[in-house]
Parts: structure tokens; C-alpha cells; sequence
């Protein structure tokens, strides 16, 4: 089976009568209110050609499909070393999923990629089965988790007010780095065998620091004698839903003492007061502590997908 | 506070039945024993006997008895 290299959108014209379908059936990640954004033909002929591209093929035909491979430029700038992440895989067959992914493997071999990670979506079986026969494994598996913040709120209204917890500056961007060296030990990134945990541990105080500096964020952090001992993000504005706390760790030294619950319940009141309905948390499944705390208040799994990850290790 | 009066208030943190907690506990055998039901002490002890349990204590506790030794002698 020959898979075509795509540089130009033009040449999405060959598999345009499939595309539209198969950009919701691969691409749709959700439901109702988790649903992330399904990407379109028009979207996905912009990634083609994107700034990010690394690589887009497609194989046309009897059983049409299509890989668009992006770089992760913000990821690279952290470690210095090539990233990469597959944006769109739709094929209708087992056989044309593995020759693209095989096709891409070639490509991350060739730009030395240390880690191109996939993200399952709503996809059938078959493509699943191509990962594995691509190469690619299991890296974590992410949760979108809900609740009705009238029900959360009860719970959380028991414990009392944060003293020590305020909104981060730009100036803690430092501090908070510290709060997460080392705290995300569980995750996809610092737990795969095959990609250095250190890497990954950079990755998530740059995270850190770079979410102290945003525009689009606002941090609370939690102090204890004066150090930073805990952070858990918002979204500046609370009113756009869903809104995601997308990084939320307590210094391993200062867990198990109910910092986290504190932190939680002042982001959970800025969402109230903003009378934001239903803050959609993303986490993964092995961050256990902190699922469990989430399970426990009130929330609900509303979403989940598997993040399959490539090295050229494994 | 008497002991039994110190498991009572355990019980309601951790939304037991009363008479749940014997005082014979693991903590890691207690499921709803978690970060959130440890500030729950923290403010509990700070409220009805007026002692400012280290977080970093409580964190450190295995059993029951555990947190029945930060009470010190307020709690017989």
C-alpha cells in the first residue's frame, strides 16, 4: 500500500468525498459538552500546510486515510530535542492505518524525534491496533472529568478558607517551578521508561513558570512559613466553559496534609463566584491522590482517551 | 476533649456512621482518610480544642492513636 506524501492542500482533493466524515468519525474527541473541537476538512488542509508540520501523508483509493504530524515546538524549545505529535489519523482500514503510521515512523526516525505522542480520540479499533503495530505504546491514559459545582461546593464548603493562598505573579514564576520539580512523578512524561525522566521533569516546571507569565491564566498558590508549597491553575476567564484547571501539584514534601483540598476549594469558588456551571478538570488516570480528592467532592468522569507515545527506544 | 468525643468528631469528618471509629485504626485502612479529611482535622482541632495541628504532623500520622497524641494531655 503506498502512502502519498501531502505538502500542498490541493492534493486533499483526491480523498475530498471521504474527508468530511472521516474528519468526524477519527478526529471527534468527546461527547455533548466534553467534546473537543472536530476538526474539519478546511482545518485540517490548514495543518497540512501548517507552520508545525512535520509530515502529512495519505493513501488513496478504496480505503482512503490521512496522517498530519506536527512538531511541539514549545516542548522542543524546553529540552532541545525534537518532539513531535500525530494531529489527525483517519483510515478506514487496518492496513492503510499502519502503512501511514508506519510511513510517519519513518519520518520521526529521520528528524530524530525523541517522543511523538497520539491521542486516540474517539477512533475504532483498528486504529488502536495500528499503534501497537506501528510501534507505538501506551503512554497514560487522560480523563476529562465534570460535576455540578452545587454539589462540589457542599463539600468543599466544609473546609476552611485558605489564609495562606493567594493569586500568583509573574514574580512566582520561579517559585512555582520548585513546587513542581519533581511533582508530576506519575504522569506520561517522567514515568515512561523509554524518555528520560528529567526531560520530562523540565517539561513541567517550564509549564510551571510558563503559566505564572500568562495572560490567559491566573495561578493560586498556596504558602506555608513563607515557601511555596502548592499550585492549581484557572483559566483568567472563569466564565468561558468549560473551563479546565490544566496543572495543579503540591510539593512532594508537603502532600498528604490537605494543602490540595485548600487549593482546590479557593479555585473551585473563583469558578462559583464567576458562576461558572461545570469546570471540566483534565487529569490522568494515574495521578491517584488527586482523582481520588476530585472523585470524592463530586466529580465524574465525563471523557476519556488514551495517549499512545513513540520513542525511538522502544 | 475525651477520647470518645475525639473519635466522634472522626466520625463526622470522615462522614461515618457514629461509633464507626474504635480508635484501633491504621489510617491507611480508613478509605475516606485522605488530604481533604486531613485539613478537616486541622481545622477541627484548631476549632474545638484550640491546637494548631502541623500539617506536616498530621501528614506523618499512621494511626489513629497517632492523632490522638497532637491533642497532648487536651485530649484524655
Amino acid at each position: 500500500m503506498t502512502v502519498l506524501p501531502v505538502t500542498s492542500a490541493g492534493q486533499l482533493d483526491a480523498v475530498g468525498q471521504w474527508l468530511p466524515a472521516a474528519a468526524r468519525r477519527y478526529g471527534a474527541n468527546g461527547y455533548g459538552r466534553s467534546l473537543d473541537t472536530t476538526p474539519t476538512p478546511d482545518g485540517l488542509a490548514e495543518r497540512v500546510v501548517g507552520a508545525n508540520r512535520l509530515f502529512a501523508g495519505m493513501v488513496t483509493g478504496d480505503a482512503p486515510g490521512l496522517v498530519i504530524v506536527e512538531r511541539s515546538p514549545w516542548e522542543e524549545n524546553v529540552i532541545g530535542r525534537p518532539m513531535a505529535r500525530i494531529a489527525f489519523l483517519g483510515a478506514d482500514t487496518f492496513e492503510a492505518s499502519v502503512a501511514l503510521l508506519k510511513a510517519t515512523v519513518d519520518v520521526l526516525r529521520r528528524e530524530k524525534v525523541v517522543l511523538a505522542r497520539a491521542g486516540s480520540a474517539n477512533a475504532p479499533g483498528h486504529i488502536h491496533a495500528a499503534y501497537g503495530a506501528a510501534g507505538f505504546y501506551v503512554g497514560s491514559e487522560v480523563l476529562t472529568l465534570s460535576a455540578d459545582l452545587d454539589i462540589v461546593w457542599p463539600r468543599l464548603e466544609r473546609l476552611p478558607d485558605c489564609k495562606d493562598c493567594r493569586f500568583a505573579t509573574p514574580n512566582d514564576a520561579e517559585a512555582m517551578a520548585r513546587v513542581a520539580d519533581g511533582a508530576f512523578g506519575d504522569s506520561r512524561l517522567m514515568s515512561d521508561p523509554n524518555f528520560p525522566r528529567e526531560w520530562g521533569n523540565r517539561i513541567y516546571m517550564e509549564w510551571a513558570r510558563t503559566i505564572a507569565r500568562s495572560d490567559e491564566h491566573r495561578m493560586i498558590v498556596a504558602e506555608e512559613n513563607g515557601r511555596m508549597v502548592a499550585f492549581g491553575n484557572i483559566q483568567r476567564d472563569v466564565t468561558k466553559a468549560p473551563g479546565v484547571p490544566g496543572l495543579f501539584a503540591v510539593r512532594p514534601d508537603a502532600q498528604g496534609a490537605g494543602i490540595g483540598p485548600l487549593v482546590l476549594r479557593r479555585i473551585i469558588q473563583e469558578y462559583r463566584d464567576a458562576k461558572s456551571a461545570y469546570p471540566l478538570i483534565a487529569t490522568e488516570k494515574s495521578n491517584s491522590a488527586i482523582n481520588a480528592l476530585y472523585f470524592r467532592l463530586g466529580y465524574r468522569i465525563e471523557n476519556a482517551h488514551i495517549v499512545y507515545h513513540w520513542t525511538p527506544r522502544a | 476533649m475525651t477520647k470518645q468525643e475525639f473519635y466522634a468528631q472522626l466520625d463526622e469528618i470522615l462522614e461515618n456512621e457514629p461509633g464507626t471509629i474504635k480508635g484501633t485504626e491504621q489510617l491507611a485502612d480508613i478509605e475516606k482518610w485522605d488530604s481533604m479529611a486531613a485539613v478537616l482535622f486541622i481545622a477541627m482541632m484548631d476549632r474545638e480544642i484550640g491546637i494548631t495541628a502541623e500539617p506536616s504532623r498530621v501528614a506523618a500520622s499512621k494511626t489513629v492513636q497517632d492523632l490522638v497524641a497532637i491533642g497532648g494531655d487536651k485530649i484524655s
